[in-house]
């Protein structure tokens, strides 16, 4: 009856980026915004602020760790990935592929997923 | 400083959210330094060229993004619906149970072998009646206190409505040899209104203090030109 259901992955779309732009490299907040507009092609639009909280959150769940580090002049909160956020970021790669790969199955007319002529 | 009145603004919504203060400083100090880097980017032909502050975000969205956020890290975030509506059931019986294990105690202790009823008879019954209530209203500080530090502040009606409805249900009789018991039923009864709006309009004056608490300046506000 309580089936796990895909919006409670759905909303873990901008973690599984987080994690794996982090994954790559240590930035700061801003630098990862930077990195996932680039990454994306700017395809991907949001509200840039809306990465903080995620970032903490992941913080205080040990995937991320942060330290503060003296950058152009400036005190920045540089994040990285733990070895609890890779493993993190294995499942959600796994999960997102999927996805994915249903999503696509169901596009091009697989098993269930047919286009009813009329 | 340009940057004032959304800083402000932002801080305001996190509080009124409940979101702890260490919590909120840090997210808009981090917001200041990213705001401080899109000025510093300069004019950008890709962006184009919105304002820093709309690129970040509304206040109100990110107090938003902020508030779920915080609720996700901890169990009574996650699962309000358990948190809230069902534990508070054992914590009640925890709490009750004590209560009327001393207030048994203390009915033996001062009527060993009465018949007629005696004055401390009386008194016991009557702080008996009330400790009951003093433990309800412990049970339910303890979850309005849980449901703001995890952000999840309307979840404390459904506790303080679960309060009431055990208020409702189980009332303290007095009898005529001042034996208190506990009685279930009751309900719609005349004397049961005051038990039960009590707890009530407690939680709905803490929902509306969390959700448009004073509009004061926040303390040590920078630059308010």
């Amino acid at each position: 009856m309580t089936r796990k259901s895909n919006p409670d992955f759905l909303n873990g779309v901008p973690e599984l980026l987080i994690l794996q732009l982090l994954d790559r490299r240590a930035m700061h907040g801003y630098d990862l915004v930077q990195a996932i507009r680039d990454a994306s092609s700017l395809k991907l639009d949001f509200g840039e602020g809306c990465i903080y909280p995620i970032l903490h959150r992941l913080e205080d769940q040990k995937m991320l760790a942060s330290e503060q580090k003296l950058v152009g002049g400036r005190t920045r909160i540089i994040y990285r990935v733990t070895k609890q956020g890779r493993k993190r970021l294995a499942t959600s790669r796994a999960s997102w592929q999927e996805i994915v790969a249903a999503v696509n199955t169901v596009l091009e007319g697989g098993e269930g997923g047919q286009i009813a002529l009329a | 400083m340009a940057k004032s009145p959304w800083r402000d603004r932002l801080r305001e919504e996190l509080r009124k959210r409940g979101l702890p203060q260490g919590y909120s400083s840090r997210l808009v100090q981090e917001l200041a330094d990213h705001i401080a880097d899109i000025d510093e980017e300069g004019p950008d032909m890709e962006s184009e060229q919105r304002p820093a502050e709309e690129r970040v975000g509304r206040p109100e969205s990110l107090a938003v993004a902020a508030a779920e956020e915080f609720g996700r890290r901890t169990f009574a975030g996650r699962h309000p619906f358990w948190t809230f509506a069902v534990f508070p059931i054992p914590a009640i019986i925890a709490v009750c149970a004590p209560v009327v294990l001393i207030a048994w105690a203390l009915v033996r202790l001062t009527a060993p072998t009465e018949v007629r009823p005696t004055a401390p008879l009386a008194v016991t019954a009557m702080v008996v009646c009330y400790l009951v209530y003093v433990a309800l209203f412990v049970v339910g500080w303890l979850f309005l206190e849980l449901a703001g530090r995890v952000g999840r502040p309307a979840w404390e009606l459904v506790t303080f409505g679960l309060l009431a409805l055990v208020v409702l249900e189980f009332r303290p009789v007095i009898g005529l040899r001042f034996d208190v018991s506990f009685a279930p039923g009751g309900f719609f009864h005349p004397d049961r209104i005051v038990p039960v709006v009590m707890p009530l309009t407690f939680a709905l004056w803490m929902w509306w203090r969390l959700h448009y608490p004073p509009l004061t300046p926040p303390p040590g506000a920078p630059g308010n030109t």
